[in-house]
C-alpha cells in the first residue's frame, strides 16, 4: 500500500509538471490561442514582476488583512451568537426566523449595499467577510451545542457538578469542537468574500489584480492572481488544520 | 471520554429541524415582531431625521415603492429574475451532468479515482469567485459566461460530494450483492445509483445556493441583463433603495429555494440507507 501511495504521488506531480510543460509547448508552437488561454512563462514573468516591484507584498498583504481580520471577527461573533442560540431555547425561538433567512440568503450580495452605506474601502470588505462567515459558524455551533445529551448533563448535576463545572467540562469542549470544525469549512467562503470585495472599488489586493487583468484583457495576469489565491488558501488550510489537530488531540480517534 | 464520543458522533448537526417541546408562544412572537418593527421603525426615523442619512441608507418606504414599481405591471424585474434563474438553472444542469459523467468514468477504476482525488479536493478548496474575471474574458458579458461560471462553481461541490458519498458505501453491502450474483450493471442500479441520488440531494442545497449566487455575482461583475446587473447599475447611480430592493428580491428567492430543498431532503432521508 505504501508503494502504491508513492507511485500515485510521483504520478500526480508528473501530471502537473507534464501539463504545464505541454501548455508551454503548445503555446510556443502556436497551436493554442495564447491570447485567451495565457501561457506559463508569461504567468511566471508576471509573478516575478510583482515580486521585484514589491507589489506582490502590497497585494497579498491587503488581501490577508481583510481575510484575517474579517475571518477572526466572523468566527468570534458566530461563536457568541451560536452559544446564545444553543444554550438558550428562548433566544433561539425568538431569533430562529431571522437566522434561517440570513442563513438562506446569498450574503455576498450585501457588498453593493455595504459599498454605498460604509463607503468604498477596507472596512466594507471586512464587514462583508464577517457577514459571509458568522451565521454559518453560529448555526453550526448552535446545532452542536443543542445536541449535547441531556442525560450527560443530568448525570453531572446528580454527581454534584456546579454550573461552572458544566461550562468547563461540557460546554467549552463542545464549543471548541464546533468552532474548529466550521473554521475549516468557512475559509473558502471568507476568501471568496475577500476577493469579491477587491473586485469592486479596490486599489490593491489579489482580487484587484485579477480584475485589472480582466480590464486589460491580460489572461496571464488573471492566472498569476489565481496562483496567488491558491498559495494563500493553501497556507490558510495548513494553519487552521494544524490548530484543529492540536486542539482536538484529546479526542478519542474514531 | 464516553461523553466526548457522543459529542462528535454526528458530523453535521441540523439547525433546520424544528425543535421539539418548544413551540413559539405569544411572548416569542411579540419579541419577533417587535424586533422587526424596531428595525424598520428605527430605519424610517433615522432616514427622516436628515437628508444626508437618507441618501446613504434610503428608507423602508422607498424600498417598498421600488419593489412595487419593478414587480408591478410594466416593471422589469420579473424578466431580470427570469434571466438570472435561467443562467443558474442551465449552469446547474451542466455542472451536475459533468460531475456525474466524470464520476461514472472514474469511479469504477479505483486507482483513477485515487489519482485525481487530491486535484479535486484542491479545486474544491479554491474560492471559485477568483475565476469570474477569467470567464468574462473568455466568454464576454454574454449568457454563456454566466452559465459556464455557474457550472464550474458547482461542479466541484457536486463531484466532491458524490465522490465521497460513493466511497462511503459499505463495502460489505457490495460484497454481499456480489456473492448473491449481482452483475456490474445490477450493482450500479441497485447500489451506486441510489447512493448517488441521495448524495446529490444532500448536496443540492449547497450547490443550488451557489448556482444562484454565482449567477448574480457574475452579472454584478460584468453583464447587460439580470438582477445582478440591476443591482450593479443602481449601485453606480447611488440609488440605495434599488440596491436594497434588489438584494431583498434575490434573498427571498434564495430562501424559498432553500426551504423547498430542505423539505425535499427530509423526504428523501426518510428511506436513506447509505
Amino acid at each position: 500500500m505504501r508503494g502504491v501511495k508513492l507511485v500515485l504521488a510521483i504520478g500526480q506531480v508528473a501530471v502537473v509538471v507534464g501539463a504545464i510543460a505541454l501548455w508551454q509547448w503548445l503555446s510556443d508552437a502556436k497551436v493554442i490561442n495564447t491570447y485567451l488561454l495565457g501561457q506559463p512563462n508569461l504567468i511566471a514573468r508576471q509573478l516575478h514582476g510583482w515580486f521585484t516591484t514589491g507589489t506582490l507584498w502590497t497585494d497579498v498583504g491587503a488581501t490577508l488583512l481583510v481575510l484575517v481580520v474579517g475571518y477572526t471577527a466572523g468566527l468570534t461573533l458566530g461563536a457568541v451568537l451560536g452559544a446564545a442560540l444553543g444554550l438558550s431555547p428562548f433566544i433561539r425561538a425568538v431569533l430562529e426566523p431571522f437566522v434561517v433567512f440570513f442563513n438562506g440568503m446569498p450574503r455576498l450580495l450585501l457588498y453593493p449595499l455595504l459599498l454605498v452605506v460604509i463607503g468604498i474601502g477596507t472596512p466594507a470588505r471586512i464587514v462583508l467577510v464577517v457577514a459571509a462567515v458568522f451565521v454559518i459558524v453560529a448555526v453550526s455551533i448552535a446545532a452542536g451545542l443543542s445536541e449535547i445529551p441531556i442525560d450527560l448533563l443530568h448525570n453531572m448535576l446528580l454527581a454534584g457538578a456546579s454550573k461552572l463545572d458544566l461550562a468547563r467540562h461540557v460546554y467549552l469542549p463542545s464549543l471548541t469542537i464546533w468552532i474548529l470544525s466550521t473554521a475549516r469549512t468557512t475559509i473558502g467562503i471568507a476568501l471568496s468574500a475577500t476577493l469579491l470585495g477587491e473586485f469592486v472599488g479596490a486599489t490593491k489586493g489579489i482580487g484587484y489584480q485579477a480584475v485589472q487583468g480582466q480590464a486589460n484583457l491580460d489572461v496571464n495576469q488573471i492566472w498569476a492572481a489565481i496562483t496567488l489565491v491558491v498559495a494563500v488558501a493553501l497556507v490558510f488550510y495548513v494553519i487552521v488544520g494544524s490548530v484543529e489537530r492540536r486542539a482536538t488531540k484529546w479526542l478519542p480517534t474514531r | 471520554m464516553g461523553a466526548t464520543t457522543v459529542l462528535v458522533e454526528k458530523i453535521e448537526p441540523e439547525f433546520d429541524q424544528p425543535q421539539r417541546n418548544v413551540r413559539p408562544g405569544v411572548l416569542v412572537w411579540t419579541i419577533r415582531v417587535g424586533l422587526v418593527m424596531l428595525l424598520f421603525g428605527g430605519w424610517q426615523i433615522a432616514a427622516g431625521s436628515s437628508q444626508a442619512i437618507e441618501i446613504v441608507i434610503s428608507r423602508p418606504s422607498a424600498v417598498g415603492t421600488t419593489l412595487a414599481r419593478e414587480f408591478g405591471s410594466g416593471g422589469a424585474w420579473w424578466g431580470a429574475l427570469a434571466i438570472t434563474l435561467r443562467e443558474s438553472a442551465l449552469g446547474f444542469v451542466l455542472g451536475l451532468a459533468s460531475a456525474v459523467a466524470l464520476l461514472v468514468l472514474t469511479a469504477p477504476l479505483w486507482w483513477v479515482a485515487r489519482f485525481i482525488g487530491p486535484f479535486v479536493a484542491a479545486a474544491n478548496a479554491l474560492p471559485i469567485v477568483i475565476m469570474a474575471p477569467l470567464f468574462i474574458v473568455w466568454f464576454g458579458i454574454s449568457l454563456q459566461s454566466k452559465v459556464y461560471f455557474v457550472a464550474v462553481a458547482i461542479f466541484f461541490i457536486l463531484y466532491y460530494g458524490l465522490f465521497t458519498g460513493i466511497r462511503s458505501i459499505d463495502p460489505g453491502l457490495v460484497d454481499n450483492a456480489r456473492v448473491l450474483g449481482a452483475r456490474r450493471l445490477q450493482l450500479v442500479r441497485q447500489i451506486y445509483a441510489p447512493a448517488a441520488l441521495t448524495w446529490t440531494i444532500a448536496g443540492l442545497r449547497l450547490s443550488s445556493a451557489w448556482s444562484l449566487l454565482a449567477a448574480v455575482v457574475a452579472e454584478y461583475l460584468g453583464s447587460n441583463a439580470g438582477i445582478g446587473y440591476e443591482i450593479a447599475t443602481a449601485q453606480q447611480n447611488l440609488e440605495v433603495s434599488v440596491v436594497i430592493a434588489g438584494i431583498l428580491a434575490v434573498a427571498t428567492v434564495a430562501v424559498i429555494l432553500d426551504r423547498a430543498l430542505i423539505r425535499l431532503e427530509q423526504r428523501f432521508s426518510r428511506w436513506r440507507v447509505f
